[in-house]
């Protein structure tokens, strides 16, 4: 009876340990480009803490922040601008907490994207130093909430396959592809490249390709992105957010031609969230082609983008019987 | 039969278990001793007569006690410049009191955090009835006490200043500015009900100053009456002496925002005294100093304090009897 239900014990361990080495088997390079994050940001445990009990003498404060990348920009044949990147705090009397420094840059060197060499992606560590002034606390119990800003430049790459079929209208042709839609996985991006919508005409191929924010931030204007840094005195407008600038679309050797633009060259406007671009290949670039084929569209877009995080804290005051 | 034995025990040893782990949590608290809230409540000085003391029926040509006891159950403490005063009032021609005098001072500790309770004493008097009069063979008679004292309100918060005031800016925020309802007092008779919080235009840098400003509710919530914190007033309160009817329900108000005076006066001649019709009035209070617009959002304290005098009475009738031979 023992040895029965002992056998039936290991057969079940096995059973389990069997299935945790299945989990735990490593990130293909198709991991390694998805998900809707970019550059991510947390409080690291402890920093600030979450109550400080202050008597009369000032009490050092840390904030320190822990950024990551999460996204697959930059790889190693990409220019980092991360660099333009800056996290800011605030949401606090600065009477009471005083911080040497509200702003810091984004140091690029250690936020690589993520890769099949490096599935984790970059991180770093951005610090917070300052001191608590309790002879301006004029209340037992202040509690604020410390924002954390992260505002970067980011890039989003996708290289779908494609369609290019000379004879679009010719149904006599056994062909490797047809045009139609593709639905794309996301890019390692907070701003994904959702769809591409393909329609021929006996002249040109244009391509529909949707955009979507699919992170959790809010999209900013490439060129606006020092205005998120409030020691910088600028405020924003409007205009300022959802404004995306294409970079590259190109089939092939073949540069597309894009449009509409209304708010300048290259800058696509998303509304509530999404958006679209119309790119067409004249017929010139593949006119000597005899049959279908497929090719990648390799697009590239830029933008800015602004993630937010909160930590509530609470200062209380020491009280004493003296 | 041992095989019938093992389940039972397994089983004891598991009730056994989850009753050790489950007096294991319950037997700490995580709640410090400055997380203690004191400053809640709406009762300021609670004064009551001790049982049979005054008796309901007492003799002629007798003394009896009068034992009032005064718990200070709110935050302020009544004492040294602002000790408070109590007076016991009889109708002299029945009952006269002894050695002691019809006004004394007294003084009584509010909540703390060391004294969660606040102070609370007896007040030990000793009366004397007088004669009923031949023609009667009983007489009633009502003695009345009255505690007339400074008490303070203070409410401590934290509080949203965001100097965009149309929201122009869509930059993050840390805090929302919103009102605060504050229903449960803040340990005094008198208390701040509502803050409305508003960001408004300064008149002072142009339209890229703000300014914060605070409509401030106050209700007297307790029994008494207000008075304002004149301490010949509050005096005059417990005696004989008049007092105008401009003397009541006179508050007067300091507020502070980081530890900066906020302007709570009407214009700039009168002192930041507000009146209470209804037992309700509502304060505004500015800050001085104007905020730059790009300013982000952040959570500043606010202090407010109410200054006052409070004055209450209790009464208890007696039937004074004629002690008769036959």
């Amino acid at each position: 009876m023992i040895r029965k239900s002992s056998k039936i014990i290991i057969l079940l361990l096995l059973l389990v340990l069997a299935y945790g080495c299945t989990n735990n088997s490593g990130s293909s390079k198709t991991d390694s480009i998805k998900g809707s994050e970019g550059l991510t940001i947390d409080f690291l445990k402890g920093n600030p803490q979450e109550r400080y009990v202050v008597s009369d003498v000032e009490e050092p404060i840390s904030i320190i922040l822990e950024l990551r990348n999460k996204g697959s920009y930059p790889d190693e044949e990409d220019e980092n601008i991360l660099g333009r990147g800056s996290v800011h705090i605030s949401g606090f009397d600065t009477n009471i907490i005083q911080i040497d420094s509200l702003s810091e840059r984004v140091d690029r060197e250690f936020l690589t994207g993520r890769s099949s060499l490096n599935p984790e992606g970059g991180f770093d560590d951005v610090e917070f130093k300052g001191t608590i002034y309790p002879e301006d606390l004029i209340v037992d119990r202040y509690e604020p909430t410390i924002l954390a800003t992260l505002c970067y430049p980011y890039k989003t790459k996708a290289s779908p396959s494609v369609c290019i079929d000379p004879f679009p209208f010719d149904e006599s042709q056994d062909k490797v592809c047809r045009i139609g839609s593709t639905k794309l996985s996301s890019q390692g991006a907070p701003i994904a490249i959702t769809s591409i919508e393909q329609e021929a005409s006996a002249s040109k191929i244009q391509f529909k390709i949707n955009i979507k924010n699919s992170g959790k931030g809010d999209v900013i204007k490439f060129d606006a992105l020092d205005k998120c840094d409030p020691t910088q005195g600028e405020l924003f407008a409007r205009t300022d957010f959802d404004k995306i600038i294409l970079e590259r679309a190109s089939v092939g050797f073949s540069e597309l031609r894009c449009g509409p633009f209304p708010d300048g060259n290259g800058i696509i406007r998303l509304n509530n969230g999404e958006g679209f671009i119309l790119c067409s290949i004249d017929k010139e670039s593949y006119e000597n082609e005899k049959s279908a084929y497929t090719t990648p569209l390799n697009l590239e877009i830029k933008y800015g983008y602004r993630i937010t995080e909160t930590k509530p804290i609470r200062i209380s005051k020491v009280t004493t019987t003296s | 039969m041992k095989h019938l034995h093992k389940p039972k025990l397994s089983l004891t040893y598991l009730l056994g278990l989850v009753i050790i782990l489950s007096g294991c949590t319950g037997g700490s608290s995580n709640k410090s001793v400055t997380d203690a809230d004191i400053n809640k409540g709406t009762e300021g000085i609670i004064m009551q007569l001790e049982k049979n003391a005054p008796p309901e029926k007492v003799f002629e040509d007798t003394t009896f006690p009068i034992i009032v006891s005064l718990h200070n159950k709110g935050t302020f403490d009544v004492k040294e410049e602002s000790k408070g005063y109590i007076s016991i009032g009889t109708e002299k021609n029945y009952v006269e009191l002894g050695e002691e005098k019809e006004l004394m001072e007294f003084e009584a500790l509010g909540k703390s955090i060391f004294d969660q309770n606040g102070e609370l004493f007896f007040l030990d008097v000793t009366a004397e009835t007088k004669k009923v009069g031949a023609q009667s063979e009983l007489r009633a008679s009502t003695i009345f006490i009255t505690a007339c004292y400074p008490y303070k309100t203070t409410l401590g918060t934290s509080t949203c200043v965001d100097p965009d005031i149309f929201q122009s800016d869509k930059r993050k925020k840390a805090c929302e500015v919103k009102d605060l309802v504050t229903n449960n007092g803040q340990g005094a008779p008198v208390a701040i009900t509502k803050i409305e919080t508003r960001m408004v235009p300064s008149d002072e840098g142009g339209e890229n100053f703000a300014r914060a400003q605070f409509v401030i509710h106050i209700e007297n919530k307790g029994n008494g009456e207000v008075l304002t914190n004149e301490r010949e007033k509050i005096k005059n309160a417990c005696t004989s002496n008049p007092l105008g009817f401009k003397d009541f329900n006179k508050i007067r108000i300091t507020a502070k925002l980081s530890n900066e005076e906020l302007d709570c006066s009407i214009d700039e001649t009168t002192e930041a005294t507000v009146t209470l019709r209804d037992k309700k009035t509502i304060a505004r209070c500015t800050s001085l100093d104007s905020i730059q617009r790009n300013v982000d959002a952040y959570t500043a304290p606010l202090k407010i304090e109410l200054d006052y005098g409070y004055t209450h009475t209790i009464s208890k009738d007696i039937t004074i009897e004629k002690i008769l031979k036959y």
